[in-house]
């Protein structure tokens, strides 16, 4: 096996850009940028000991932006070869011509693009064989359906466990002069346990992602853990429909900061849409948390050095102590906004949910003995939270939480509130903490949401 | 084949410098002695977007993507490769990868495929229009089309602020290789249309979203099917200015027509894929003729109507689509089945098999899923309920199909107070159990309405269009999620 995952080398990608910016820039687009990325992975799902599926991927595309007399348009293509990029460069002038002329519409100025672009150690190739991800995926499943013995009358099915690799390198180039590239890998284990009682089956996952395959638990790890969680979900029922204060395990954090992050973006303020206009400045949250964005964090699974224009990331507080620091800014929005530019083209990077008066025994017991008689949420099933107003439904289920322990498991059951209130209300965080995808958290202890059961 | 159907196998092998011969080489080298099944799926999707914002044609895009995905099938095992490159070499290289499937663990050999006829395409009838919906209009009325929805709503009501409007128009061709010498082709247009609209009063505001769309020429979208929808966006934005908090707790809610058919998309839908029947996940295994839902109710999936978002003329295994009934008079009979869940279970497909792209595994997906009409008059059925909710639009919902437990967003609803409706109230989930829920469907309405224009399903990370439909409903205890 090869030592690289990649079949393009990285000049070739940015061949494949310039060519591009050139292109664009003949056929009358003053502005563009482009963005090429060659992806692979190899992925083996097992169920029962055997193989249930056996996946290599690899996949290119170039995306180019042009801007012709401040009109925007995109245009995308699998194909890199010259003719192909030609004409996906045709499609977007064509398109530009019929879109209304933006002021604001243009590229980042040189001053404000990264330059001297840091390493954050993103990539960390792992090329197993099939025969070795297999042997992953199955030590994940035996741990999950040999764990120690079950209570009389219980079950424990699997529903598959998979090992992935995944690499990829991207080059982004503009018309101003930026050039940067980089490769980073994303390593994966995941497993679905059904655990199965009095003919009532209860489904778990519990998957965990790294950059680096030594920065993964131990493949048992995941299968315990799937299996611990679905036996927890065995025997659930619903409540009484009342008012309860609510626990979010900091697994969940992502749903609670999500529409946070959405309502604090830059087309959130220039529409006047979303719950956290105009509120730059203002106390949004709890005055003892702080929402914290690291985009410079080594091996961190939503790290980058520049935004997807090209603008260096920093660190930085998006709300400290309560209070809203930032909007989360694309050069168009900022443009607009009048505001100068975050790095937020694309998106969020590393989050971080922090408790100023978290202290170290604040561990999950404890956390259970603040929330006293509630509900805890350990998997929210649907539901969301209303994009203008922050009014949130969700459907949930968890564990019914007495005089702070766990009385039973609940499920058929909603809770529902106002979002903006309850991040206004939060009474305290774990130190509990749990790094999900992008976001590390604590578990969230909010006040009483309406819970709709029988 | 018809003239269409050979352009689009031309377009996707002799552009790319291979012929059937190629395919026959390819496909007899994966089939060694342990590999039971192999197919190629060819496929290059085109797409154009428009977007309007603010009175403006803000951006547009424009994507293509082609590939080839080769799967091979070993007893219970399924390997896929991939590439983006449709090539000879591409080809070879992808089947030294899938053929290593045959290697790790074996069953008895078994015989898939060969159950459709070999050229399925031929002498289907047509269930949307074969020519590319990108060629049959101009940037001009695309725009136009935009700009005129951008109008009608504004001028519908002086509250509503702002309107944003999305249209996308796509041509996917694709192209079915398989080991037992099928080979189909098709020609899949899809087009849509969504738009949301913003009201604002006093200083409250809302919004709303209406789509559609479906698998038809661009001009489907008239002036007046336009306007309709249009004037549900207003309305309902317009209504959530006013709206209360919704009630929480078990109730009697009355589903309207059309898009709350994703009611039966989540309550009973998935849990009747066969890939959960094999092996053993679903909350319906088990359960067939038995009674699963209340005298009256009869659901089918169907892939055959025309212009609808979620039809196909042939899946994508090459398998012609059909109406499978899935619940009859209330007493579950038929799951849906793709070519590998099928022959596992001793069974046969159902023309169910379905993925995203050439870069996915098929697996067993609904088309169109929808409950056949009743007796009842809607308003009879509204007139009858004391006390309870009226859900007349819905966003998106879930099910976790190993206990049936499904949930579903109202985004339009209202009270019913002595049988009638009353106050508009704001979104909620709604929450209930798939095996049980059906069983309390007190009266079905004579008003059954297909929404083939816009809904999407994701599972497995695979997102397929799909439609959904039902008549005025009544479900007597479901719960409702609000804060009241």
């Amino acid at each position: 096996m090869s030592d690289t995952p990649f079949l393009l080398a990285p000049a070739q990608l940015e061949d494949a850009a310039a060519l591009a910016l050139d292109r664009a820039k003949i056929s009358g687009a003053a502005d563009a940028t482009a963005e090429v990325i060659e992806s692979t992975q190899l992925s083996v799902g097992v169920r029962l000991g055997e193989i249930e599926t056996l996946q290599h991927r690899r996949s290119k595309q170039l995306r180019i932006s042009v801007i012709v007399d401040g009109r925007r348009a995109e245009s995308m293509t699998s194909e890199l070869t010259p003719d192909a990029i030609e004409s996906a460069i045709e499609a977007a002038c064509a398109i530009a011509r019929h879109v209304a002329p933006d002021e604001s519409a243009g590229l980042v100025d040189a001053a404000f693009l990264a330059r001297d672009i840091p390493d954050l150690d993103l990539f960390h190739i792992w090329l197993p064989s099939a025969e070795d991800a297999l042997e992953i995926a199955r030590r994940i499943e035996t741990a999950a359906l040999d764990g120690e013995d079950l209570p009389a009358g219980t079950a424990i099915k699997a529903e598959g466990a998979r090992a992935s690799a995944f690499h990829r390198q991207l080059c982004f180039a503009t018309s101003r002069g930026f050039m940067a590239s980089y490769p980073s890998s994303s390593h994966y284990y995941d497993c679905g346990v059904i655990a199965e009682r009095n003919g009532r089956m209860q489904v778990a996952n519990w998957s965990r992602t790294a950059r680096a395959i030594d920065d993964l638990p131990a493949p048992d790890t995941i299968g315990r853990a799937a299996r611990a969680r679905a036996l927890a979900k065995l025997d659930a029922r619903d409540i009484p429909t009342g008012d309860m204060p609510i626990l979010f395990e900091g697994i969940l954090a992502m749903a609670l900061v999500d529409p946070v992050m959405g309502a604090i973006s830059g087309e959130a303020q220039y529409l006047s849409d979303g719950f956290y206009t105009g509120k730059l400045g203002e106390r949004i949250f709890a005055d003892h948390v702080s929402i914290e964005e690291r985009p410079l964090l080594p091996r961190g699974l939503a790290s980058r050095a520049f935004d997807a224009e090209g603008v260096a990331t920093v660190d930085r507080d998006l709300v400290h102590r309560g209070v809203l620091q930032s909007y989360a800014l694309s050069r168009y929005s900022a443009q607009r906004l009048g505001l100068p530019l975050t790095g937020h083209a694309g998106g969020m990077s590393n989050l971080r949910l922090v408790g100023h008066n978290t202290r170290p025994s604040d561990t999950r017991e404890a956390m259970l003995r603040k929330l006293g008689n509630g509900l805890l949420v350990t998997d929210i099933a649907g539901g969301g939270t209303e994009r203008t107003t922050g009014d949130c439904s969700f459907a949930v289920t968890g564990q019914r939480v007495v005089n702070g322990e766990i009385a039973h498991a609940v499920e058929g059951v909603t809770i529902a509130g106002s979002l903006p209130d309850l991040m206004r209300e939060i009474v305290a965080i774990g130190a509990d903490e749990h790094v999900e995808q992008s976001i590390t958290s604590g578990s969230i202890l909010v006040g009483a949401m309406r819970v709709a059961g029988r | 084949m018809t003239p269409s159907n050979s352009q689009v196998e031309t377009g996707l092998l002799t552009a790319n410098n291979l012929d059937r011969s190629h395919l026959d080489t390819i496909l007899g080298g994966v089939m060694t002695r342990s590999i039971d099944y192999a197919d190629l799926y060819f496929q290059a999707r085109r797409r154009e977007v428009w977007r309007l914002n603010e009175g403006q044609i803000n951006t547009g895009s424009h994507s293509f993507r082609q590939g080839v995905g080769l799967r091979a099938i070993a007893g219970e095992h399924a390997a896929l490769s991939y590439s983006d490159d449709i090539s000879l070499a591409a080809l070879a290289s992808a089947a030294d990868t899938t053929r290593a499937v045959g290697h790790a663990g074996r069953s008895a050999r078994i015989a898939l495929g060969n159950t459709g006829r070999s050229e399925a395409s031929d002498g289907q009838i047509a269930l949307y229009p074969m020519a590319d919906p990108l060629g049959q209009s101009t940037a001009d009325e695309r725009v136009n089309l935009l700009k005129r929805v951008d109008a009608l709503a504004r001028a519908a009501d002086p509250r509503v602020s702002q309107v944003t409007v999305m249209l996308q128009i796509e041509q996917n061709h694709v192209f079915i290789a398989r080991s037992d010498g099928a080979r189909n082709a098709d020609a899949r247009p899809l087009v849509r249309l969504d738009i949301t609209v913003f009201a604002e009063q006093n200083g409250r505001k809302a919004r709303a979203h209406v789509g559609d769309g479906g698998r038809m020429a661009f001009e489907e979208l008239t002036r007046e099917r336009v306007q309709a929808q249009v004037r549900k966006a207003v309305d309902r934005a317009l209504r959530q200015l006013d709206a209360r908090a919704a009630p929480s707790g078990p109730m009697t809610v009355v589903l309207g027509p059309r898009e709350t058919g994703i009611l039966l998309h989540e309550a009973v839908g998935h849990g009747l894929e066969g890939d959960f029947l094999r092996k053993g996940s679903s909350a319906f295994a088990g359960l067939v003729g038995q009674r699963v839902a209340a005298k009256g109710v009869t659901v089918v999936d169907d892939g055959m109507i025309a212009g609808s978002h979620g039809s196909l003329t042939i899946d994508d295994e090459g398998q012609p689509t059909e109406r499978t009934p899935l619940i009859e008079d209330g007493i579950l009979t038929g799951f849906l089945h793709d070519l590998h869940n099928a022959h596992l279970l001793g069974t046969r497909s159902t023309g169910n098999g379905r993925r995203e792209s050439y870069a996915a595994m098929p697996i067993p997906r609904m088309t169109n899923t929808f409950m056949l009409g009743g007796s009842h008059d809607p308003a009879e059925i509204i007139g009858s309920v004391a006390s309870g909710l009226y859900v007349a639009g819905v966003g998106g919902g879930q099910v976790d199909i190993t206990n049936g437990r499904f949930v579903f967003q109202a985004t339009d609803a209202y009270l019913i107070e002595n049988g009638r409706l009353t106050a508009p109230v704001k979104g909620a989930t709604l929450v209930g159990s798939g095996p049980e829920t059906l069983k309390h469907i007190a009266m079905i309405g004579n008003d059954l309405a297909i929404d083939g224009g816009s809904g999407m399903c994701g599972k497995a990370g695979q997102n397929v269009p799909v439609g959904v439909g039902q008549p005025t409903v009544r479900i007597d205890g479901m719960t409702v999620g609000g804060t009241a």
